[in-house]
């Protein structure tokens, strides 16, 4: 009687506990393509586009998080200090400062080490962060050792669009950070793990996250100067290319033609790389920001390419 | 040996400099706290009734801690770098350790078994010394190089307390380390007042970090150490007769290899020996004066330790072999013998199942009567289901629930002594409640407990 009552506690709590297996938390993670393999993938591919200004740039709004895959079908190009393969994007417009947060995990020994080039409306690079400015975190628990940094751009003609690469000086470079059982032994007074830290080559592929936020999150810090409504009292922003509908009618107009030609644009420069993937998206954004005909517009392209 | 002081001049110059007219800046906008610690608590019964019995063999200097701790521990560290030009840094680091037995929600110092204890109180310069470029120069109290064993918490090497040291010169193969620590003995047999104590002086040497074979590295340490009599004390103890000259003092030697890289985890193998006052006359013996008078005899002891995937982020181990024999002139060493694995399968990124097991063995010296004096072992056993913020043997922070049950040879306590309290036979009296009965040999317990570390 008692030796049953003395193991039934504990086993049942272990049982029910054993129960609960679930599901991992954490999406599997895209496999890591070896950084010579990427080397090789990234020199194989033709340099998409002939300058900055064909680059095919995804409008992003100003709340948004993506993971980005700088791997094969990624478009490349030679940014003058290095061929890449690359992300770009058109930065909201109207919406305010937005706070740029971009993370580069590093997996398997190695990391994609990003260069973050900020344009202006005429395609001048105005701001260049690179990789050797980013933070170094070491792991802890689910996250890995990782790249992270943080900036904050009001976007406007001075700021207009945002890229993403590796330079070749970004390559050249390592990252060392400190290990678990090195950050434990630290913490709990103990003598430092002997051997030198973990270390992450920089490779020409990977995946990074990008986070972009609104920084006017409440009415306070609206610029009073601002046409539009502040972002925190519209409807999610779409990452409309649009001009604001509180605009003037002459003022639309010429902004409707001039972003129905960016998107159009945008559309051949993501043909050109590729990726019909995104130029879908972007005829879809277009069709929702007032350009009627682009889908079909591109359907004509599409239906031209085929033999 | 401290042949700076150009270099060190120099920022402590600025620093004054900078101290008259920039202090607002330093206090605003300079110091950035560091939080760091360690804490484990939790719940626990013994099955039959009573609250958690926490299982060690008597004699023996630990015990395998996985569902097998009795109290909360807790330390709480606070810091902060103090100033930085190019590589010269200054930090400031404190620790203050909270022990309480677990029994209720207001424990206080006054009740026995809590304790709260400063631990660390120092300030390290890093590069701050001329011409050893990466060398720290540090002083005020500290846990110094700790050496420890997770599994059972056995620390076999460390030199914490209040000093002084240099360390890290790098001396091209590896780096050398000095250190003088300072801890206290009570000699209540002879002292008239056991609030006199006896000074006990450590001066430690490391020579660290030295490749010998891909992913290995050796380190070899001594430790002399000494307690410091004033002329009164040694009068006290001529009066009386006592011979305080041999016990002491002592030294201990320490060989240390580290292995990375060995199945995805490490293994450290360490071979140490020591003589008369540094040996610890019980719990760890670490290579520190332990304040005894009159004690006699050596010690080497041989441990292997490590971690191991066995299943890459599926299964991994930790596991730890440890082999003692303090051999005293008055016949109250031990032999002890220990060994334990714990194997922690992982089912997701969260959850996981630790099993450990673990032994002790204790081979008394003749004259040792504090505990069963014949040989007498523990075998303990336990099962916990684990939440944790990752996977690995180290990471935490920690939820688990387990059940331990644990055997032993002989009675676990002697009757109650004069004062009413249980003595040790088998089993130590003082790793937590004793809510077995005096002849069980063998017993179950079962809760819950949470572990965490953390440090930015």
């Amino acid at each position: 009687m008692l030796s049953s009552y003395r193991f039934a506690v504990p086993l049942s709590t272990l049982l029910f506990a054993l129960a609960g297996c679930s599901t991992p938390l954490m999406a599997p993670q895209s496999p890591t393509i070896p950084a010579h393999q990427g080397q090789q993938a990234l020199a194989s591919t033709a340099d998409c586009c002939a300058s900055l200004a064909s680059l095919p740039y995804q409008p992003i709004s100003a709340q948004e998080t993506l993971t980005l895959d700088f791997t094969p079908p990624a478009p490349v190009h030679d940014f003058g200090d290095g061929k890449s393969f690359f992300r770009a994007f058109e930065l909201p417009h109207n919406d305010g400062p937005v706070a740029i947060s971009v993370t580069s995990p590093v997996q398997d020994g190695q990391v994609f080490a990003p260069t973050i080039l900020v344009l202006d409306a005429a395609f001048q690079p105005v701001r260049k962060v690179s990789s050797d400015s980013l933070q170094v975190h070491r792991p802890t628990g689910f996250s890995t050792a990782r790249l992270e940094g943080q900036f904050s751009l009001t976007p406007g003609p001075d700021a207009q669009y945002l890229v993403i690469y590796s330079s070749d000086r970004d390559r050249q470079a390592a990252t060392q950070y400190e290990s678990e059982e090195k950050a434990y032994a630290r913490v709990r007074g103990l003598a430092e793990p002997p051997g030198p830290d973990p270390r992450a080559v920089h490779a020409p592929t990977g995946t990074i996250t990008l986070e972009i936020t609104a920084r006017t999150g409440d009415a306070g810090q609206t610029p009073l100067t601002a046409a539009a409504p502040s972002p925190a009292l519209r409807p999610a922003p779409s990452g409309s290319q649009g001009a604001p509908a509180t605009a003037s009618a002459p003022a639309s107009a010429a902004a409707n033609d001039t972003a129905d030609f960016d998107y159009r644009r945008m559309i051949d420069a993501a043909l050109k790389a590729g990726d019909v993937e995104l130029a879908l998206e972007l005829a879809e954004r277009a069709e929702r920001s007032g350009h009627p005909g682009t889908r079909a517009w591109l359907a004509n392209k599409l239906q031209a390419r085929k033999p | 040996m401290i042949a700076s002081h150009s270099v060190l001049r120099r920022p402590l110059l600025a620093a004054v400099i900078g101290a008259s007219c920039a202090v607002p800046v330093l206090a605003h906008a300079d110091i950035n706290p560091e939080f760091f610690g360690y804490a484990r608590s939790g719940i626990g019964s013994t099955s039959g009734g009573g609250s958690q019995t926490c299982f060690k063999a008597a004699g023996a200097p630990a015990k395998y801690r996985l569902g097998n701790e009795c109290e909360t521990y807790a330390e709480i560290g606070l810091g902060a770098q103090l100033y930085q030009q190019q590589d010269a840094t200054f930090d400031f680091a404190s620790r203050v350790a909270y022990v309480t037995a677990q029994d209720n929600d207001d424990e206080s110092l006054k009740d026995d078994d809590n304790n709260v204890a400063l631990r660390e109180m120092y300030v390290s310069g890093n590069n701050v010394v001329g011409g050893l470029p990466g060398a720290t120069l540090w002083a005020g109290k500290r846990f110094y190089k700790r050496h420890d064993i997770h599994m059972n918490d056995y620390y076999y090497w460390d030199l914490s307390g209040p000093g002084v040291g240099i360390s890290d010169i790098d001396v091209g193969t590896g780096k050398l380390s000095f250190a003088w620590v300072r801890s206290s003995g009570s000699d209540v047999d002879y002292l008239p007042d056991e609030d006199q104590r006896l000074s006990d002086d450590t001066i430690d040497v490391r020579w660290t970090d030295i490749p010998v074979n891909p992913g290995g590295s050796l380190q070899l340490g001594v430790d002399y150490g000494r307690a410091s009599l004033p002329d009164w004390q040694k009068d006290y103890y001529d009066d009386r007769g006592v011979d305080y000259d041999e016990g002491d003092k002592g030294w201990m030697g320490t060989i240390e290899h580290t292995q990375s890289g060995w199945f995805g985890g490490t293994n450290t193998v360490a071979l140490q020996y020591a003589t008369d006052g540094i040996i610890t006359s019980d719990g760890n013996a670490v290579g520190r004066a332990s304040g005894s008078l009159q004690q006699e005899g050596d010690m080497w002891r041989i441990l292997d330790q490590g971690h191991v995937w066995l299943v890459q982020d599926k299964l991994d181990m930790l596991y730890t072999a440890i082999y003692e024999n303090k051999d005293m002139d008055d016949n109250t060493g031990r032999k002890w013998f220990s060994a334990g694995v714990r194997p922690v399968y992982y089912w997701n990124d969260i959850m996981s199942t630790a099993v450990e097991l673990g032994y002790d063995h204790i081979e008394p010296q003749s004259n040792v009567s504090s505990y069963n004096d014949s040989d007498h072992h523990l075998t303990k056993l336990t099962i916990a289901q684990q939440w944790s913020a990752g996977r690995g043997a180290m990471i935490r922070p920690t939820i688990r629930l387990f059940a331990t049950y644990a055997k032993w040879n002989g009675d676990a306590y002697l009757d109650r002594d004069a004062e009413g309290y249980r003595q040790a036979n088998s089993l130590d009296t003082g790793a937590g409640p004793n809510n077995v009965d005096f002849d069980d040999t063998d017993g179950l317990t079962f809760g819950a407990q949470m572990e965490v570390w953390w440090g930015s």
